[in-house]
């Protein structure tokens, strides 16, 4: 196996010098967040090439901050500091909040990233999807312009981040509108503490009992989240309530194509889970509702 | 061209310690091999078993994961850092008396992820003594210790 022996381990003070170190190293350097994912990557011998890491603990991105339209998650906060974060109290972004009770390990949370979990794009994980239910971007920091991306677009393929030479993500951003919304998350694993087989998750806006707008969102059957449109289409205009699920349901076989099938559930399994956890999901979500609902 | 060593400031159990590091070098590796900090052990190496968990700032992480850069300017505590001989700390005594110990090996951990547990909350729940010790139904011992540390540490 090759060995992942990287020369440099770079601290640095600003986010030019950061996006000018990672120019300069092009495909040879790697942001680390909390290392929890290079570990594993490096273990497995995928890393060997990089030869520079670049922490970006001086940044202070290690902030949840709300901003004139949008919530704004630093890079660097820790999933159980977003866990226990003002943005997620009082049911706001209720789907955010079942996600990061879905990953078990106190341990790897209070290392792992909220940077890491999205540029790792593994399709098996829990809070990409959930922030694509609520219509998260991913603040990417480059050398010459900051821009923002949504994550379903950031989240490129398995592996495969949109990050362009010399940039990194500084935040993730949650439009403001979202925090009142009914959402909820539900993941399906074959043990307690194993990644999803198949999770899902949903942000409604529901007015006077009406659902209005609808996005669901799926992981683990594609190389990475699915934005089940129709699905959610069939229930705008419908009222928040189990029977109008089955309307959901017809657009799903469809929309989910031909899942991942591996030693984890054959594709087929897949598709009969994601329709029990679309059913969960949303029945949670209905009797959460949210604002106005 | 070697790695570059960085020199890293730590403090471990109290004390300042400064260590040569490369950059892939994790925490567990630098406590055991260069601290000579053997009672922090390595068991699956990937995040599966506990039985590497130290505190870190406080917070309970797993050192065989965690890059030990990661750690420089902070605060260790492993399970050398919580009692000596004849002064036991009370999750210590709470884990002998309920003979919760399995096979032994993984016990630091153990212990640790409690510490950090009851640091964070000195009355957990009962879901939360069970996530602490990771695979509940198996460890029913470790999780009367956490009872009876709960009980003995409000008196
Ligand atoms: C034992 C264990 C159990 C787990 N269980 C679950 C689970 O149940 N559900 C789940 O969803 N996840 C689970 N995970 C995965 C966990 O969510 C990830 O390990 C974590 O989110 C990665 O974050 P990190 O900061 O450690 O990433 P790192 O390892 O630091 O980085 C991961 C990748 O992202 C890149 N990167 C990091 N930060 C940035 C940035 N700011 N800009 C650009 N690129 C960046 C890195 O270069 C690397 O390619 C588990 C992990 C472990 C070890
Ligand atoms: S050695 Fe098993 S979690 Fe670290």
């Amino acid at each position: 196996m090759s060995e992942f022996l990287p020369k440099h381990y770079f601290r640095p003070e600003t986010a030019s010098e950061a996006s000018q170190t990672l120019a300069r190293y092009k495909d040879r350097c790697i942001v680390i967040g909390g290392g929890t994912v290079i570990y594993e990557l490096a273990q497995r011998g995928l890393l060997s090439d990089v030869e520079a890491l670049v922490d970006l603990t001086r940044l202070s991105l290690d902030q949840v901050k709300d901003g004139e339209r949008f919530t704004s998650i630093g890079a660097s906060v820790s999933l159980s500091r977003l866990q226990g974060s003002a943005a997620l109290h009082e049911g706001r972004l209720a789907c955010i909040g079942d996600a990061l009770r879905e990953i078990r390990p106190l341990q790897v949370k209070n290392l792992a990233t909220v940077g890491g979990a999205v540029s790792s794009c593994i399709p098996f994980f829990d809070l990409p999807v959930a922030l694509a239910s609520v219509g998260a971007s991913v603040e990417l920091n480059g050398p010459h312009a900051v821009r923002s991306v949504p994550i379903l677009e950031f989240q490129r393929d398995f592996l495969q981040p949109d990050l362009r030479e010399g940039e990194f993500v500084s935040a993730v951003l949650i439009p403001h509108e979202m925090a009142s919304r009914a959402s909820a998350f539900s993941k399906f694993a074959l043990t307690g503490d194993d990644w999803a087989t198949v999770n899902c998750a949903c942000s409604l806006e529901i007015v006077k009992g009406v659902i209005r707008e609808a996005r669901i969102v799926f992981g683990a059957v594609a190389s990475k989240p699915l934005l089940a449109e129709r699905c959610g289409a069939a229930l705008v205009n419908r009222r928040a309530e189990a029977a109008s699920i089955s309307k959901a349901d017809e657009s799903l076989d469809d929309e989910l194509g031909e899942p991942i099938s591996d030693h984890r559930a054959s594709s087929a399994y897949r598709k009969r889970v994601a329709k029990l956890l679309l059913r969960t999901t949303l029945e949670r979500a209905f009797e959460r509702r949210g604002g106005g609902g | 061209m070697g790695a570059r060593v960085e020199r890293v400031k730590m403090n471990v159990n109290g004390i300042d310690r400064e260590v040569e590091v490369e950059p892939w070098m994790s925490l567990n590796f630098v406590l055991r091999e260069k601290l000579s900090l053997t009672g922090t052990k390595k068991g699956c190496d990937t995040g599966g078993c506990g039985a590497c968990t130290v505190l870190l700032g406080g917070e309970a992480v797993y050192s065989c994961m965690t890059y030990a850069m990661k750690a420089d300017g902070g605060r260790v505590t492993t399970i050398e850092g919580l009692g000596s001989d004849g002064n036991l700390d009370l999750i210590q005594v709470a884990y002998a008396e309920h003979y919760a110990l399995q096979c032994g090996y993984c016990t630091p951990g153990f212990i640790m992820s409690t510490k950090a547990l009851f640091d964070a909350n000195p009355d957990p729940h009962s879901s939360e003594t069970s996530a602490a010790v990771r695979a509940t139904r198996r460890y029913s011992r470790p999780r009367s210790s956490m009872k009876q540390k709960k009980r003995k540490g409000r008196a």
